[in-house]
Order: C-alpha cells, then sequence, then structure tokens
C-alpha cells in the first residue's frame, strides 16, 4: 500500500520510469564510450595525415597494413579468451615455437626435412595443441588459467628453443619467398591471410553456437551453466582457437622474417592486450567483439607507426605505450558503472 | 585436522630431506674428486650464449673423463633468477664447483662476488662488471673479460661507411638495442664516435629494436616510407640487422642499401655471402667460454694464484673476429665446419689488451 502511495505521488517518477531513464541514461553514456574507440581512431587517422610526414601516402598504408596483420590475428584468438573471463599468456611462447618448427619442416639451412606447403598444416596443429591443452587443465584441475598458460608459455618457449638447438634456421624454401612477397589485389598475401582469419573469427563470434556460448559464460558462468552450456568444452575450444591464431601468427612471423626463432613471439603479447582494451574489449569478460579488437590493433598499430615517423625519442615511447594502455583501462572502467552490477 | 597435520608433516619432512640433499648430507656418488663447472648464460636461444656454454664444454673435453661436469645455467636476463641459480648450484656441490658468469646486469656481478666469495667458489665474469668491482679485491674472482663493445660498434660503422656509393658520405639509419643495456650502450657509443670521424656521414633517425628482428622489421618498413634516400643501416646485433634487410628485400633494396651488425650468427654470414650485409662482428663466444672456465679450474686445482696475478692478467679484453666478405671463407673454415682449437694450458692466449677500470 505504501509502495503506492509513493508511486503515485504527482511530482515523482515512478520506480520503474525512474529505472528506465537510469537505464537510458547508462545507455548513451555506454554508446558513447563503445564509440570512442573509433573516434579516437578517426582522429589520429585525421591528425596523423595533416601533422606527420610520411603519413599519408600508399607506401605506408600498406605498411599499417602488414604491421597490423599480425597483432590482428593475435586478437582475434585472445579475444575469446578474455570475452570468457579468461587470460591467454602463452601466445608469445606458441607464437615463437610455431614460428620456430615451421622453418625447420620446410626446405631450410639446417636440416634436409622439406614438406614444403605441409609444415604450415601440421605447425598450426601442434600450436592448437598447447591452448587445448592449457584449456584441459585450467577447467579440469581448475587452475587459473594466467598461471596455466604462462606455464604453457613457458613449456612452448623452451621446445621452440629445444627445436633448433639454438642456432636459427635461414628458409630456402621458395614458398615462403613468394608468399611474403606476393600480393592480390597489390594487398600482399601474408595480409590477406591475416583478413581470412580475422574473418573467421568474425564468423564464430557471430554465427555460431560456440560464439553466443563465449558471451554467455563472460555475462554469468553460472547462468550459462545452468542453461546447458557445455562450459568447460567452450572454454577449451576458445583456448585452442587463440592458441590455433598465435600458431598462425607464428608461422606469419617467420614467413616475413624468412627465419624462425622463438623470438618472434616477443613482445607480442603487450600489444595485443593493449590492441584488445583500447578497443574496448572488457578484460572482466563478456563485452566486446571483433571490431572493437580490430579499432584496437588498428590504434596500437597507427601510434606505434606515428611514433617511428615523427622520430619520437626511443626512451619516451615506451613511457607513452604505458600512459595509452593505463588510460584505456581507466576509460573502460567506468563502462562497468552499470545499474545492475553482476 | 588430522589431514591437514598430516600435510604439515609430510611438507617438513620433504623440506627437511631436500635440505639434506642440498647440502651434500645424503653422500651420492662423492667419491671422486669431480668438479662441476657452471656456465651461467642468458638462455639457450641465441647462437652467441650457445657459443660461451660450447666454449665451457670444450674446455672441459680436454680433461681427464670423468672429471669435469659441465652444466648450463640460464637466467633470461633475470638477476633474482641468475643469483638463485648459483646459489642452488653451489649448495648442490659444496666445495667441487666453479663458475663461468655472463651476468643478466651490471649491478649482479657485485652480489654474486659475495656469494661466491663466501662460499670459497673460483668464478670469472664476462662482459658486464658493477660499478666500482675490481676483482683484484677478492680472493675467489678470478678474473673478467669483456669484448670491446665500443670497438666493435665502431669497426662496423667504419666498414658500413666505406661501403656507401660515395665511401664515407651518405645518410644513415641505426637500430639500437635494448635500452640501459651495456652492450647497447657500448656499441652506440662506438658508432657515434664513427660518426664524429666521419662528418659527412648523416643520422637521420634512431630506433630501438630491443635486439628484437621483428621490431627491427616494421620500423625499417616505416622508415622506409619516411626517408627516401638512404645509404645504410647500422644495426647493433645480427638479428635486427636479418630483420631489417628483410623490409629491404620487399622493396628490392638488398644490398643498395648497406646494413651492417654485431654476433657473427649464421643468418648474417649467409646475408654477407649474398650482398646483403656488408660486415659484422664475431663476439667468439668459444674463446670467452672456453678460457673463462679454464681461468677457474685453474685457480682451482691451485695452478694459478689469483692474488699473485697482476691486474692485467685479471682484468682484460678479448678479441672479437670481423668479418665481412673479404674473409668470411676463413671464418666459416675456422668457426663454423670447425670449432676453434684453443691451447688451454696457456691462459694468456685469451688475452687482447688489458682493461682499465676507470673506463677503456
Amino acid at each position: 500500500m505504501r509502495e503506492e502511495s509513493i508511486c503515485k505521488a504527482p511530482q515523482a517518477k515512478t520506480i520503474a520510469e525512474e529505472f528506465v531513464d537510469r537505464i537510458n541514461a547508462e545507455r548513451r553514456r555506454e554508446h558513447l564510450v563503445r564509440t570512442a574507440p573509433l573516434i579516437v581512431l578517426i582522429a589520429l587517422a585525421l591528425l596523423g595525415s595533416v601533422f606527420v610526414e610520411g603519413f599519408f601516402g600508399l607506401a605506408n598504408l600498406r605498411n599499417l597494413l602488414n604491421q597490423s596483420s599480425i597483432p590482428l590475428v593475435l586478437v582475434t584468438g585472445l579475444a575469446f579468451v578474455i570475452l570468457v573471463g579468461s587470460i591467454d599468456l602463452s601466445i608469445e611462447g606458441v607464437m615463437g615455437f610455431s614460428g620456430s618448427i615451421v622453418t625447420l619442416m620446410v626446405a631450410n639451412s639446417k636440416n634436409a626435412m622439406d614438406l614444403g606447403f605441409w609444415a604450415i598444416p601440421i605447425t598450426i596443429a601442434a600450436g592448437t595443441l598447447f591452448g587445448a591443452l592449457s584449456g584441459l587443465l585450467h577447467v579440469k584441475l581448475r587452475i587459473p588459467s594466467f598461471i596455466v598458460t604462462f606455464g604453457m608459455g613457458s613449456v612452448a618457449t623452451g621446445l621452440g628453443v629445444l627445436s633448433y638447438r639454438g642456432m636459427p634456421a635461414t628458409v630456402t624454401d621458395p614458398l615462403f619467398a613468394s608468399i611474403a612477397q606476393g600480393s592480390f589485389l597489390h594487398i600482399p598475401y601474408l595480409n590477406w591471410i591475416a583478413l581470412l582469419v580475422f574473418g573467421a573469427g568474425c564468423f564464430l563470434q557471430n554465427s555460431t553456437a560456440f560464439g553466443r556460448a563465449v558471451y554467455a559464460i563472460g555475462d554469468n558462468e553460472a547462468v550459462a551453466r545452468s542453461n546447458g552450456i557445455r562450459v568447460d568444452r567452450v572454454k577449451i575450444e576458445a583456448f585452442a582457437w587463440c592458441a590455433c591464431c598465435a600458431a598462425i601468427a607464428g608461422v606469419l612471423g617467420a614467413i616475413r622474417l624468412n627465419r624462425g626463432e622463438v623470438i618472434i613471439g616477443k613482445d607480442n603479447l603487450f600489444t595485443t592486450i593493449t590492441a584488445l582494451v583500447v578497443g574496448g574489449v572488457s578484460l572482466a569478460g563478456g563485452s566486446g567483439g571483433m571490431f572493437r579488437a580490430l579499432v584496437g590493433v588498428v590504434i596500437v598499430t597507427v601510434i606505434q607507426n606515428c611514433m617511428i615517423l615523427i622520430g619520437v625519442d626511443p626512451y619516451k615511447q615506451e613511457a607513452i605505450k604505458g600512459v595509452i594502455i593505463i588510460l584505456a583501462v581507466a576509460l573502460s572502467v567506468s563502462r562497468g558503472r552499470r545499474v545492475v552490477v553482476k | 585436522m588430522f589431514l591437514k597435520k598430516g600435510a604439515l608433516f609430510s611438507c617438513a619432512f620433504l623440506f627437511v630431506l631436500a635440505l639434506l640433499a642440498l647440502s651434500g648430507w645424503i653422500p651420492a656418488e662423492a667419491a671422486d674428486k669431480k668438479v662441476y663447472i657452471g656456465m651461467c648464460i642468458h638462455s639457450t636461444d641465441n647462437e652467441y650464449w650457445n657459443q660461451e656454454a660450447e666454449g665451457g664444454k670444450e674446455f672441459a673435453k680436454t680433461l681427464p673423463e670423468g672429471v669435469a661436469e659441465v652444466q648450463v645455467l640460464t637466467c633470461d636476463g633475470d638477476d633474482e633468477k641468475q643469483l638463485n641459480g648459483i646459489k642452488a648450484f653451489i649448495a648442490s656441490h659444496p666445495g667441487e664447483c666453479i663458475l663461468y658468469v655472463d651476468p643478466s646486469n651490471a649491478p649482479n656481478t657485485a652480489v654474486i662476488a659475495e656469494v661466491c666469495e663466501d662460499a670459497g667458489v673460483y668464478w670469472t665474469s664476462v662482459w658486464h662488471l658493477a660499478k666500482g668491482l675490481n676483482p683484484m679485491n677478492y680472493k675467489y674472482y678470478v678474473a673478467h673479460q669483456s669484448v670491446d663493445g665500443v670497438k666493435q660498434g665502431y669497426d662496423i660503422a667504419i666498414d658500413l661507411f666505406r661501403n656507401f656509393k660515395t665511401p664515407n658520405k651518405g645518410k644513415i639509419l641505426a637500430l639500437q638495442g635494448q635500452l640501459g643495456n651495456d652492450s647497447a650502450v657500448e656499441r652506440y657509443e662506438g658508432f657515434q664516435k664513427a660518426l664524429k670521424e666521419n662528418p659527412d656521414v648523416e643520422l637521420l633517425d634512431m630506433q630501438v629494436a630491443d635486439w628484437n628482428p621483428q621490431k627491427a622489421l616494421n620500423i625499417t618498413e616505416t622508415w622506409l616510407a619516411k626517408f627516401n634516400e638512404v645509404d645504410g643501416i647500422w644495426c647493433a646485433n645480427d638479428g635486427m640487422a636479418l630483420g631489417a634487410i628483410q623490409a629491404l628485400k620487399a622493396k628490392g633494396l638488398n644490398g643498395k642499401v648497406k646494413v651492417c651488425g654485431v654476433d657473427g650468427v649464421s643468418g648474417a654470414l649467409e646475408a654477407i655471402e649474398a650482398g646483403d650485409m656488408v660486415c659484422t662482428v664475431a663476439n667468439n663466444g668459444y674463446l670467452q667460454g672456453g678460457y673463462g672456465a679454464a681461468y677457474t679450474y685453474a685457480a682451482h686445482t691451485g695452478k694459478i694464484d689469483p692474488s699473485k696475478m697482476p691486474a692485467e692478467k685479471r682484468l682484460f679484453y678479448t678479441e672479437g673476429y670481423f668479418v665481412n666478405k673479404d674473409n668470411l671463407a676463413a671464418y666459416r673454415k675456422d668457426f663454423v665446419e670447425n670449432r676453434p682449437v684453443y691451447d688451454f694450458d696457456n691462459l694468456d692466449f685469451a688475452i687482447a689488451r688489458p682493461m682499465a677500470l676507470d673506463g677503456k
């Protein structure tokens, strides 16, 4: 009765109306935050074109495409793991491992093995196994994902180094050179491959039960479980997909360098996570998607590219990158202030 | 409750067992007078670091069989990991181990010196030395050796300039190694010295690629969009040089834009042969690792007494091996197809020139 009388008070809004208002305000804010990365990217591109010598032009556009291919592939994989609310720190290791072993299986300066094209699918399969194993250990033994994947990354790095025993192989197979230097519609093959992987990621996210399950788990694992989603299996698949992408990235890296060593994977984790966060994929899981990941990758690549073109003192570059990631996280925190906090 | 107690007890038991094992209380096969040589290197993912470890093994091979066992300790550039590795190594071979240390960072050598002094373990260091630290003040710190990084950076730069279209005149770019790393700083210093001596060579830009070929590739790619005329790229190591060459290849500029590096890795030798790279300096890890181990072994067995040795025999530079097209074949024959053979009885062989601690 009392509630009713409050609701009927002439000036005050009803609780329901207030709730709707707040949700609408929240939606508007969220919409703004959601489009913020895209606005940042457009602003960066405009500023770069006007003020940075050498930024605007076909040659540099091609550079941006080249330099964003590997991060894009990595982000396509890691996004799914982050969407389920976990993290995969093994991508550098898996990437280094794949980049190392693929060069040993094609014609190279180190051994007599020459599997040609088949080296690539074998390598990707081997890399994927690392992810599947990480997922399995994470889910079945209930070990936090960052620890499992951290360890798995070390294992992969170690095996990678063992594979070439410290003396990296130089690839002599013409296949690598033809992929590295060939292009279709003036865009290098490597970029097409990266875009293909990204396209596969978009398909997985939007058009498959796996994609929907990933969001459901990231949003609320308990609800997902009670709705009959096989949470464990989906998680393992997410880790396997992430490692699969890391393996592809490793192969692309080896093709680009024409040489295989575990260092190929180094420094990619930071860039990948930065790209996801800057693009607006929430580290808490359940929020974000392929498009935001793409925007994040391009933003990070453009910033790195501009800093080199401007000739920013290398001593300051690291600091600037750090500031960017903190700003991005600060932005994504405001996204968490919802009416309904989970 | 019982379970918890049980777990606690078994943990304690295991801990005690481990302690006993570490302190050598449980006699294993400690009958013969074996020496364990700990080769402390950064990691095994680099040819040069492997050479250091292999050098130690080559030295061990010159001793009667079973006398020396080489163990490789890696630290991945982590001070704490290196220190803990060394402590554990000393604890597991009390009184019968010696160390060759490629320190993770210069300051770590001061701590390692104290640890080895306390434990009575003979050791030598290479490359990095903490400020104010002097082996002469220690009984067990046998020697410190280094390859002259300034000279390396200088030598490759001079050869690079010499190979320009118009010798000693042109525009260049520089890729530096990890910031704050001693080798990166020294090599860059040598490069700047060469620049000063050649005023017609203009430095367009310097970037840091952290020794990483992938990063070097990306930076070079971006550079080529900005700078139209480049005569050469000075790289602080071969990995970065090879990355830069890949970027040049994509534009058909390999061989036209001259590139140099340091380390003498096999990829660099191939690039020199192909004409994509001008020169490199091999650090000769075989010599450093081999003689580093030989010095400590000689001290351990009483053949030499560090306290009676003069400074020039305890602090010295070793010779790097400068490689360009002219001597590539000779280098390959001695270092790649064969292992260099050294007379480890003649310890003075490793000394190229003495090192003054106040600078160069």
